[in-house]
């Protein structure tokens, strides 16, 4: 028999997990009907009302493909001229969402419920500073508008390919 | 950087790149909260010297035929707090861990006891495949246990270390290491206790022990009566050959009793290896060996050991309990399955047993181990082979009609390979693994009529 404890945490994560899922796929629906694109947010929202099936079965692929479509709706909502203060709340609530879900299948698999609450607390005060670090920014970004001069843009394009080209041969090792 | 690390860095990466390449304010914005979680994973990385301290603990306990061992690494963090840290380790190859007693980690607090203890999981995900594991995070002081049980026959296992998994909080960056946690366990071979009996060996030590040498000596048994000498002590004088011989003085003489010097060479190559279901013609040899010595041991005699396995063991002669303990011992580390063996029956060092003793072969005898009988015949050694007999392993009545007649084929030419060693006045011993050894031991040990001391 599972402690209460254990119970309870991983309750409130699964139930987190939900509503950051829940969370992200409206935000996506919303950005799509905000520019008249309804074919697009009810193909958002239909896999999506799928999903929670799909973690029952705590199997591992729900989360990342999830993810991986949450991403290409924000995108293509990005170029679809969505209003930005919806497409990234979305993205960050999908990251919060595969990352919840992925956690909680560690936690099972490592049969650690006895300190699944210290770590639960752990995990979630770094969440937490990763939802404010991403939203704080994009906040003062959508209320400061700034142009990026070309001498700073340069330099930041070099470092994200060499960045992309070092994980992706890490990746391939 | 683990699997999760890269494709959070390539998501990041990409996002940013498009959003440079579309002039898209939204799609850099994207982008950010992958790297907000990648800045947070970077930060809380356990890069720093981590003081983890590992201790394991074996516990052998004996059940039937079968022994539970049962191992627990306890590692204990006396640095930084350690977000995420997975314990895993690899059981000893060929034994099958019990899943029902493969426990939970359990955390304790700073020098206590564990703070609850956890039910056993049955049919859980911590062995998974070869891999016995656990995980938690780990704050200062603090313990973590990964626990785990496996049942043997026999075997001799050891461990040096335990390997950990020190992650951020989000397992994106991972630091592998290998913690020292030695350990030893040595499960050996079950002993069924045979029923005693009087070897009769050619030959014996010049030791008192209790087998008749052939000899006069100060026996019990009546041996004879000859002249008396003077210094022959006066209660062995036979007084009434003296008042038939007046003027005569005779002295009644016992036989000597010594003891025996035994060297046991068990095979248990990986070539002559046979299973078949649960049996193991290598596991049998080394039972009976177990057995034997500590019949031959129980009797007051000289038994040494050579084994044949991996490696060669050897054991030099020796008597008594610790003895039996190093016989065991050296027994129970005959791994016939780990690699092939380099040895062979031929490269037994024959001259750690002395020529007086009785050398006890168990193999089942391959085509290429005949050349040491004539050797050992020819250095004056009685050797008794007992074999158990591959052919008839496992039998049952299914066989068709092909397989019958290679039976009878190899039946045949067994019987005239051990007619060949019988021909070099070696007892052998066909032995049939589902009779009981004591009996057939004995009978085969039985004095040869017309022995000489």
């Amino acid at each position: 028999m599972k402690p209460a404890g254990a119970m309870t945490a991983a309750a409130v994560r699964y139930g987190v997990m939900l509503a950051a899922l829940a969370g992200s796929a409206a935000c996506a629906a919303f950005a799509y009907v905000s520019v008249g694109l309804w074919p697009a947010a009810c193909a958002v929202l239909l896999p999506t009302a799928l999903l929670p099936f799909h973690a029952r079965t705590r199997r591992a692929w729900p989360a990342p493909v999830f993810l991986a479509g949450m991403i290409s709706a924000a995108v293509c909502a990005a170029l679809s001229n969505a209003p930005a203060v919806l497409v990234a709340p979305g993205a960050v609530l999908a990251l919060a969402a595969w990352d919840l879900a992925d956690h909680d299948r560690f936690v099972r698999e490592s049969g650690d419920d006895a300190s699944s609450d210290a770590r639960g607390r752990g995990h979630a005060a770094s969440l937490g500073g990763v939802v404010a670090l991403a939203l704080l920014p994009s906040a003062a970004a959508l209320a400061f508008s700034a142009r990026i001069p070309f001498a700073v843009l340069l330099p930041l394009v070099v470092l994200d390919l060499g960045c992309l080209g070092y994980a992706a041969r890490l990746l391939r090792k | 950087m683990t699997r999760r690390g890269l494709a959070v860095c390539i998501c990041a990466f990409s996002l940013l790149l498009a959003a440079v390449a579309a002039r898209s304010s939204t799609l850099a914005l994207v982008a950010l909260p992958f790297i907000a979680y990648l800045c947070v994973a970077l930060v809380e990385a356990p890069w720093r010297a981590l003081d983890l301290k590992a201790e394991r603990s074996v516990e052998v306990e004996r059940a039937g035929g079968a022994a539970e061992v049962r191992v627990r690494v306890t590692v204990r963090n006396e640095g930084s707090a350690v977000p995420v840290l997975r314990l895993w380790e690899e059981p000893p190859q060929g034994v099958s861990v019990s899943h029902g007693d493969a426990r939970r980690a359990e955390r304790m607090q700073r020098g206590g006891h564990p703070r609850r203890a956890e039910p056993m999981q049955r049919g859980g995900g911590l062995c998974r495949g070869e891999l016995v594991q656990c995980g938690g995070s780990l704050r200062r002081g603090e313990r973590m246990q990964l626990e785990y049980s496996f049942t043997a026959a026999k075997g001799a296992f050891s461990w040096t270390s335990v390997h950990a998994v020190a992650s951020d909080p989000f397992r994106l960056f991972d630091r592998v290491l290998h913690l020292p946690a030695s350990g030893e366990a040595v499960v050996r071979p079950q002993v069924r206790r045979l029923r005693p009996f009087t070897l009769s060996p050619d030959r014996t030590l010049q030791t008192p022990g209790s087998i008749l040498g052939g000899r006069a000596g100060s026996g019990t048994d009546f041996w004879g009566v000859r002249e008396y000498y003077p210094g022959d002590e006066m209660r062995r004088l036979d007084w009434r050959r003296a008042a038939r011989h007046p003027g005569q003085l005779f002295t009644r003489e016992h036989e000597q009793e010594e003891i025996a010097d035994i060297g046991l060479i068990v095979d248990a190559r990986e070539e002559v290896d046979l299973h078949c279901g649960n049996q193991s013609l290598a596991d049998v040899c080394v039972d009976a060996a177990a057995s034997l010595s500590e019949m031959f041991l129980r009797g007051g005699n000289r038994v040494g050991l050579v084994l044949l396995a991996t490696v060669m063991k050897v054991v030099h002669p020796g008597y008594g309990k610790v003895q039996l303990q190093r016989l065991l011992r050296a027994l129970a580390g005959a791994n016939p399955g780990a690699s092939p063996s380099r040895v062979s029956l031929d490269n037994a060092p024959m001259r750690m047993f002395s020529t007086r003793a009785m050398v006890v072969v168990l193999s089942p005898l391959t085509a290429g181990d005949w050349e040491l009988f004539p050797r050992l015949r020819a250095r004056g050694n009685e050797v008794l082979v007992i074999s158990p007999d591959p052919v008839r392993l496992g039998h049952d009545g299914s066989l068709d009609r092909a397989e019958r007649l290679a039976r009878r084929v190899a039946r045949v030419e067994r019987r005239l390979d051990l007619r060949r060693l019988t021909q070099l006045g070696i007892r052998v011993l066909d032995w049939h693994v589902g009779e009981p050894l004591g009996p057939l031991v004995r009978r085969a040990t039985r004095p040869i009529r017309g022995r000489t001391g």
